[in-house]
């Protein structure tokens, strides 16, 4: 009795540990390129010449959070809650700000206004209300989704 | 029954890179892979690979 089928010449653990591999070097480049956009948003590059990176980011990123959402699979280490959404939310809002404020001052060598850092601010802000929405959508999708699996894993175990 | 590690993992269909490692308890193999080596050995799952008494 062969084990094996189809075209795959890996056998099951050979297959996993390729798995393993891949992903390791999906989140590999995925890091290593948001760290690049960061670094190339700091010196100044305009969003028209980021946008390589950035369409590369966003396809990799729309991928994870779409799959995920559609097999009901959010973190391992979390699940999302109110709480976590409100926590989570504001990484982005003061990585934002961060660059903003860096690449205003420091790099671009503008004076520290009131003006400016009130721009920043409210930004920021912003960015931090659409990363909250955003994840609360998410989160009501995955409580539904979830739901719906179990609902129709439970029925076949019937 | 007298069957090497290599014939074992040819009959299955896995390398004996894989074999070994499931000897070695470094692997867990998934039930469709404990059953075909099962059928191969003419062993039941509890026999190959259920928990030893003390």
């Amino acid at each position: 009795m062969k084990y094996k089928k189809s075209n795959n010449m890996l056998d099951e653990m050979q297959d996993n540990k390729l798995l393993k591999i891949e992903e390791f070097g999906f989140w590999l480049v995925f890091w290593v390129l948001a760290v690049a956009v960061l670094l190339q948003a700091l010196m100044g590059t305009t969003l028209k010449e980021l946008m390589g990176e950035l369409a590369a980011l966003s396809a990799a990123s729309v991928y994870i959070v779409f799959s995920g959402l559609k097999n009901g699979l959010w973190t391992r280490k979390y699940t999302p809650t109110f709480k976590t959404n409100v926590i989570t939310s504001l990484i982005p809002s003061f990585i934002f700000g961060a660059v903003n404020a860096v690449r205003a001052f420091v790099i671009l060598k503008k004076p520290i206004e009131l003006g400016a850092t009130v721009r920043i601010a409210v930004m920021c802000v912003g960015v931090y209300i659409l990363c909250f929405a955003i994840m609360e959508v998410f989160r009501c999708v995955y409580k539904k989704r979830r739901r719906k699996l179990d609902d129709i894993e439970e029925e076949e175990g019937r | 029954m007298d069957i090497t590690q290599k014939e074992l993992a040819e009959a299955v269909g896995v390398s004996r890179q894989t074999m070994n490692a499931i000897e070695q308890g470094d692997y867990n193999p998934t039930i469709k892979l404990c059953r075909a080596i099962c059928k191969v050995l003419g062993k039941s799952l509890d026999e190959l690979f259920g928990e030893e008494e003390n």
